[in-house]
């Protein structure tokens, strides 16, 4: 059984996101910062979804396949063609 | 045009395979995104109105494909049936039959790690966190695209990180 959290570990986990996107005041996340810093378990959280942002980002920044390309290129240029 | 047109089947391509996780469906997908986008491009007078209606198609066209599964053949997409006053042509028939989008392509693009991550959410979170995090949509266009109020892709933006990172660490 997961076991309870703690008042800040629950309100953290609340505004995380909120924290990552940069959608939080300054108070609010250097309170954050604070609780990492003596919560392995929190601190672990943000970097594990960091990590889980960037991969998607990562993600976001491959090119289509080129094959795949190709294909839509002719795709567009054979619709042109028949105007 | 040229661009443009390319662009929406790339969106196409994209969302197929990332949030539908059908790659049979893509060519498709690909192909109505673009005599959609062509049909509409006269009407594009603003280029984030445009994002949301291509991505509001894309999604259509993902869920209109799963229902006509059964069996008929949709590569033929006639142009002659836009709306009156419309810019149509003859019926074309645009896609390359000749290859279809395969695993092997697939597997080189994205990391196999976060497809077999993304496809272990529940749909509606995956294409949440796939338009913003992927596509780079904002919250207010994932909102248009969705029907979801802001709040609401925000709340399952947050937990869709969640669980991608849960399935992230269990893989």
């Amino acid at each position: 059984m997961t076991p309870a959290l703690n008042p800040d570990c629950r309100r953290l986990l609340a505004s995380v996101s909120a924290y990552l996107d940069g959608d939080l005041d300054a108070t609010t996340c250097e309170s954050i910062e604070v609780h990492c810093s003596s919560c392995a378990a929190c601190a672990d959280l943000i970097a594990g979804l960091r990590e889980t942002v960037g991969l998607c980002r990562q993600a976001a920044s491959l090119p289509i396949p080129e094959a795949v390309r190709r294909r839509a290129q002719a795709s567009v240029r054979r619709l042109l063609d028949t105007e | 045009m040229e661009q443009l047109l390319t662009r929406a089947q790339e969106v196409a391509f994209r969302f197929s395979l990332l949030v539908c996780g059908h790659p049979e469906d893509a060519e498709d997908v690909m192909q109505d995104a673009l005599l959609k986008t062509y049909q509409h491009v006269q009407r594009i007078d603003h280029p984030d109105a445009f994002r949301t209606w291509l991505y509001t198609t894309v999604r259509n066209a993902c869920l209109m494909k799963r229902r006509r599964r059964a069996g008929e053949p949709s590569h033929f997409v006639s142009l002659e049936h836009g709306r009156p006053g419309e810019r149509t042509t003859a019926a074309v028939d645009v896609a390359d039959h000749t290859r279809s989008v395969d695993q092997r392509l697939i597997d080189e693009w994205v990391d196999k790690r976060l497809r077999e991550a993304l496809d272990k959410l529940p749909p509606e979170y995956r294409m949440i966190v796939v338009m913003r995090e992927i596509e780079g949509l904002s919250t207010r266009e994932v909102a248009a695209v969705t029907g979801y109020s802001e709040a609401n892709v925000k709340t399952r933006l947050h937990r869709a990180r969640l669980m991608l990172r849960r399935h992230l660490k269990e893989l």
